[in-house]
């Protein structure tokens, strides 16, 4: 995805960074043994923040596993890792996102680089399609409806970024359970949070390139950073609002810091160059 | 059905914290797929699920009333929507207010006010015209697509267009539309109270999740300011094990 939920490093102590490590190095066994060596490179952030949330979730009812072994990383010593079966859901939803980001890459700019993973990806896409078909056709029915709102233009923020939302709020979840409501909330607000990040992030280089961009208009109004700052606000709220809802127990500690520190990282950082380039 | 802190094992005043984990220690003694010889482990888990919700949703009490009054979801299959849009959000408006559990502040004087809004808000003014008055009826009704197809029927965008389009929105569930249009009310008419309270409602949530981020951020120094050394510290600390290669910062 976008690599915008990660953690605050700074703000966790060595025990919670270790943690973060082995359920990130969970995934990416999980992974490996889904899909092969292949699939490593789809490992992300975004994605682990699923794997915690999950796993935490759904903590006792699923069987864990967990262990110390080799990795092409860590030829000594090895790695820690620990992982449950929300962690092959999300390790089935990384090859898919890949699969389908890759395939519009080749689709709509001609990346031959997207047309090599398109390809390289295909066999574990349709494992994951076969398993998870609701989520799988819903990646490609909001990225085609988002295709839509980019080709027309549409400055209509709700409609656009909810595009993305909708696609997050339907691989949150997971199992369509009890839970649901929550875990569709979160996945809704945070995937139009990352979706507004990024383009707020890319203005300037889309308005270089003529490329689609949906604060284009908003931009030149007074107030602009303003306003994006409420609106990141208001859709985080809503994200934390939801996980408040759930009873995470196991690892709170760090999906806390992801969606109230670490999520501002980016954002954080694109407003402290803004300000140093505004210095005489 | 039985007292839920009594199912959960908890005090009245237990925190939140305490709440979910007694939650979570009753799950792992009931989960049916734990209990495989056990057939009254279903009947006891959702129980204790039900309990849960219950003791979040504040629905503990003869206070409790209609315990899904200011707690609407418009999405998915638990979809609470009565009459189409009718007092409820076409989107996420969902966890927008419910007593008890609500540690952003949703439920009083923001959530609330999706029932009862619709009459209180929106005040009546003499110098609408015909289709403001239209448009303002439709959402003092909670009819708030009807709403939005007069408003962006308008040609006319004033202060009270705005206002109008903003609790349309809201109640379609479209919520940054609705905090966009909320400002531009407020800036084309400045000495307005409602449009400023409104507003303020809408700041609400944002302003109770800033007060919840002092907990977990921690300022930096300029090199905390750096994408790259960020991602590059993260990817260090995942991929090389935390030993001798961490940049601190």
């Amino acid at each position: 995805m976008f690599g915008y939920v990660v953690p605050n490093q700074a703000a966790l102590s060595d025990e919670a960074q270790k943690r973060y490590r082995t359920a990130y190095c969970g995934l990416c066994r999980r992974i490996d043994a889904l899909h092969g060596l292949r699939g490593r490179f789809t490992l992300s952030y975004d994605l682990t923040f699923l794997n915690l949330l999950l796993c935490s979730l759904y903590e006792g009812e699923t069987e864990a596993s967990s262990g110390h072994d080799r990795c092409p990383i860590h030829p000594l010593g090895g790695v820690e890792w620990r992982a449950a079966s929300p962690t092959d859901y999300c390790a089935d939803l990384s090859v898919a996102l890949h699969y389908y980001n890759a395939e519009d890459k080749w689709k709509d700019d001609r990346s031959l680089l997207g047309l090599g993973y398109e390809k390289l990806l295909t066999g574990c896409k349709q494992d994951a399609e076969s398993r998870w078909p609701r989520q799988c056709s819903a990646i490609r029915t909001c990225l085609d409806r988002l295709a839509g709102y980019e080709a027309s233009g549409s400055e209509d923020l709700d409609a656009v970024s909810g595009c993305f939302g909708a696609l997050m709020a339907e691989l949150f979840d997971y199992r369509q359970d009890h839970w649901s409501p929550e875990l569709r909330s979160i996945g809704f607000h945070l995937g139009k949070f990352i979706y507004l990040l990024d383009a707020y992030d890319d203005l300037k280089r889309d308005q270089r390139k003529g490329a689609y961009n949906p604060l284009k208009s908003l931009s030149t109004q007074p107030g602009y950073e303003e306003e994006m700052k409420e609106i990141f606000e208001l859709l985080l709220a809503q994200c934390a609002h939801s996980f408040e809802r759930l009873p995470c127990v196991e690892d709170a500690d760090l999906l806390r810091n992801i969606l109230y520190s670490g999520v501002w990282l980016k954002y954080n950082c694109k407003t402290a160059k803004d300000a140093r380039k505004r210095q005489p | 059905m039985r007292d839920p802190y009594e199912v959960l094992g908890v005090s009245r005043g237990a925190s939140d914290d305490e709440i979910k984990k007694a939650y979570r220690a009753k799950c792992k003694r009931w989960h049916p797929d734990l209990n495989p010889n056990d057939p009254t482990a279903e009947e006891h888990f959702k129980e204790v699920q039900a309990a849960y919700d219950a003791i979040t949703k504040g629905e503990t009490g003869p206070q409790g009333g209609n315990p899904y009054g200011s707690y609407q979801q418009g999405y998915g299959q638990q979809s609470y929507q009565q009459q189409g849009y009718q007092n409820g959000y076409g989107g996420f408006g969902g966890f927008d207010g419910f007593d008890g559990f609500d540690p952003f502040g949703f439920g009083f004087g923001f959530g609330g006010q999706q029932q009862g809004y619709g009459q209180q808000g929106a005040s009546y003014s003499g110098s609408d015209s015909p289709e403001m008055q239209a448009a303002r009826n439709f959402v003092v009704n909670g009819r708030y697509a009807e709403a939005r197809r007069v408003l962006d029927g308008m040609t006319g965008r004033n202060a009270r267009w705005y206002y109008l389009s903003s609790l349309a929105n809201q109640g379609l569930g479209n919520r940054i539309d609705a905090l966009q249009d909320a400002r531009r009310a407020v800036q084309l008419d400045p000495n307005n109270t409602e449009y400023q309270m409104h507003l303020r409602r809408m700041q609400n949530p944002g302003q109770t999740y800033r007060t919840t981020q002092t907990t977990y951020a921690r300022p930096g120094g300029l090199t905390q300011w750096c994408w790259s050394m960020i991602l590059l510290n993260l990817l260090c600390n995942c991929c090389c094990g935390g030993w001798g290669f961490r940049f601190r910062m």
